[in-house]
């Protein structure tokens, strides 16, 4: 290969790379519809002196909560940002893979269980429903089919009656209501001490709190959530109001988009008038819900670079001293990123000039420098590549400097040292060129390198003397989102 | 206006401390004040042609010396000379390697002793020795008068009796009341 196409090789790369450089300083993320579980809902509103109905009366069917879920569900469905997935049937749902054979374990125990209950295994039948629970709780079904869960607590709480364990009893039967408050039983069906007992759970299930979250905890909810890869999750219940009339209660469990690894619950809680309640709750959710179109989906990327640092220069051509005197200090940056691709800045920097070697600078002497204008810059994830290019002043203050020796010795003696032989600017102006890159350490603090030049066309003094000034910065900087 | 260094903030002072650290000081090598050894004799010289002892007071600069040559009557160099024009600015003076050249002005820089012939020095620079039992920097070499040719050579023998960090002020200064008096005479020679 010959030079010049080695050449032009270089160059196609170069324009390559160039061209693969977003020029835009953000992007769009566009994510998937808000995946939303819709579970079974649940109505505390227990009267104890109705727990039990006549048997020559049909049994009272309790059909607001069906209702309200299905209100809920057709509130969600209508939003077409939504992804509903509704479970609240109540009844077993395809499950997540490899979960899929946890309810029939569970249906099984508890057939089991009842079995052995009927038969008076009681400590077999114990140990039945007891892991139908352990498998109902692992399969989440306790959520999502809460009928059968409460029939493994009343079954477990009847079985502790009879082996004379009143109080494990009165736990079993208080958690058969909080899985299925609606629960109603004919009045004579069971013998007295079992009705006791029921009303007795019943009376301690109403004073206790209602529970606002079926899976006891939030971490349950968020595994639940991952599982089956859902945003949020709905429930919804009804409960009596100490003061009078009935309450509707909705709380949303949402996958924190701040943080991946909590939930946030969402709490509505308002007079219960009918489904017209449930869809205000739920519109009400959704109105301030972060779906797609409201999310702002925009990756920011940071607008403004603060930076400081060490900064070297020298003069490439210098004739007022014969081996070049060095610049070392301090120099403190910004720049605005005034759309993709384009910014502006403005740099000041200090320097203490360092005496050459043959002591032609007269006197260490300190400068000001300052650079003002624009440039093209590239904005990654991973930092910013920049050329800058602008206006810069110098300001030298004591800069002196001559070859002749004696003025070096008795600089301000005018018999020795006549000003003609010294050489004094004082102010330089011209235009600069910087190229560089900061690299980020963390989400904003950044390590800037950076590196240019500048030729000066105005100065107090002949310009053949100092001009095209080098320049090498190092420090660190912040990014302003 | 100048801007003093104290001004700026501390940081920039400890860069500079760090740069100060990695600086050369080798081209100040020869920088100090010299004295002879031995008193020396110029032939040609009015005032010279006597025995005399000389101290010069070299700064180096790169390739470049200047500096001053004063002419005394003792070995101790406490006593200026009265019959000459005591203090003479080294002009042209050039370092190469441990050579170096100067040239003063034999009648020295006294008013009105401007245009006399030259006296040119060239020395080697010695690292310490000892000489006498006194250890220090020698400059070896010779003075001769400008164009007085190889017989007119004065062999001379510079110790170095204080170094550059160890000159003052007062070094630097002739201290001639005919140089540096409010109304010097117009005309004049110390000799």
């Amino acid at each position: 290969m010959t030079c010049r196409a080695a050449f032009v090789g270089i160059l196609v790369c170069l324009a390559g790379l160039i061209t693969a450089v977003p020029v835009t300083g953000s992007e769009v993320v566009r994510p998937a519809s808000k995946k939303v579980i819709l579970i079974p809902g649940r109505d505390f509103r227990i009267d104890p002196d109705k727990l039990f109905f006549d048997p020559s009366e049909p049994p009272p069917r309790l059909q607001e909560m069906p209702q309200l879920i299905r209100e809920a569900s057709a509130v969600l469905a209508a939003e077409p940002e939504i992804e509903l997935v509704d479970l609240s049937s109540g009844q077993p749902v395809s499950a997540p893979q490899g979960t899929a054979s946890r309810h029939l374990v569970v249906m099984g125990m508890l057939h089991l269980g009842i079995e052995r209950y009927r038969d008076i295994r009681l400590p077999e039948a114990i140990s039945s429903l007891e892991d139908g629970i352990s498998a109902a709780l692992a399969s989440d079904s306790d959520v999502l089919v809460p009928a059968v869960v409460s029939d493994l607590y009343l079954y477990l709480g009847l079985s502790r009656l009879e082996t004379s364990e009143p109080d494990l009893a009165h736990i079993a039967l208080k958690q058969m209501f909080g899985h299925m408050p609606e629960r109603r039983f004919r009045q004579g069906w069971f013998p007295a001490r079992e009705e006791r007992a029921l009303r007795a759970a019943a009376l301690d299930f109403v004073k206790s709190p209602a529970r606002e979250n079926p899976f006891e905890s939030t971490e349950r909810a968020l595994g639940f959530l991952r599982e089956r890869g859902a945003d949020a999750l709905v429930y919804v219940f009804l409960e009596s109001d100490p003061e009078g009339g009935d309450r509707l209660e909705t709380r949303v469990f949402e996958v924190s988009r701040k943080d991946a690894g909590s939930v946030e619950v969402m709490r509505d809680s308002r007079p219960y008038r009918g489904v017209e309640s449930v869809s205000m709750a739920i519109s009400s959710w959704l109105a301030c819900a972060d779906l797609p179109s409201r999310t702002d989906t925009l990756k920011r990327l940071p607008r403004v670079f603060l930076d400081t640092g060490f900064s070297y220069s020298m003069f490439a051509q210098d004739n007022s001293t014969r081996t070049g005197f060095h610049n070392i200090g301090l120099s403190i940056g910004t720049a605005y990123q005034i759309q993709p691709g384009l910014d502006t800045f403005l740099r000041l920097s200090f320097y203490q000039a360092r005496e050459d070697s043959y002591g032609d600078l007269l006197d260490d002497f300190f400068s000001f420098r300052a650079s003002i204008g624009v440039g093209y810059s590239a904005v990654f994830n991973w930092g910013r590549v920049f050329t800058h290019f602008g206006f810069e002043m110098d300001y030298l203050s004591g800069f002196k400097s001559s070859t002749e020796p004696r003025c070096k010795l008795w600089p301000d003696d005018p018999d020795l040292c006549p000003s003609s032989q010294v050489t004094e600017p004082s102010f330089l102006f011209g235009a600069v060129g910087l190229l560089g890159v900061n690299v980020f350490v963390s989400r904003s603090v950044f390590v800037m390198v950076q590196a240019g030049i500048s030729g000066y066309f105005v100065s107090n003094s002949a310009l053949v003397d100092l001009n095209f000034p080098f320049v090498v910065e190092f420090g660190f900087g912040y990014a302003f989102f | 206006m100048s801007v003093r260094l104290s001004a700026v903030c501390p940081a920039l002072s400890a860069a500079l401390f760090l740069a100060g650290l990695v600086s050369c000081d080798s081209s100040r090598m020869i920088s100090g004040i010299y004295q002879s050894d031995l008193p020396v004799v110029i032939d040609g010289v009015p005032g010279l042609d006597t025995p005399r002892y000389f101290e010069m007071m070299l700064a180096q600069f790169g390739p470049d010396i200047t500096g001053i040559v004063r002419v005394y009557d003792d070995a101790d160099f406490l006593v200026p000379s009265s019959e000459v024009c005591p203090c003479r600015f080294v002009e042209n003076g050039k370092v190469e390697s441990s050579s170096m050249a100067l040239s003063f002005r034999s009648h020295g820089d006294c008013p009105g002793s401007s245009g006399t012939p030259l006296i040119i020095g060239r020395f080697t620079f010695k690292e310490p020795v000892v000489v006498d039992d006194e250890a220090g920097e020698l400059l070896s070499g010779t003075l001769e008068l400008q164009d007085a040719g190889e017989p007119g050579q004065v062999d001379v023998t510079f110790r170095r009796a204080r170094t550059w960090r160890q000159v003052g002020e007062a070094d630097l200064k002739c201290g001639d009341p005919l140089l540096y008096a409010d109304d010097p005479p117009e005309t004049g020679d110390a000799g």
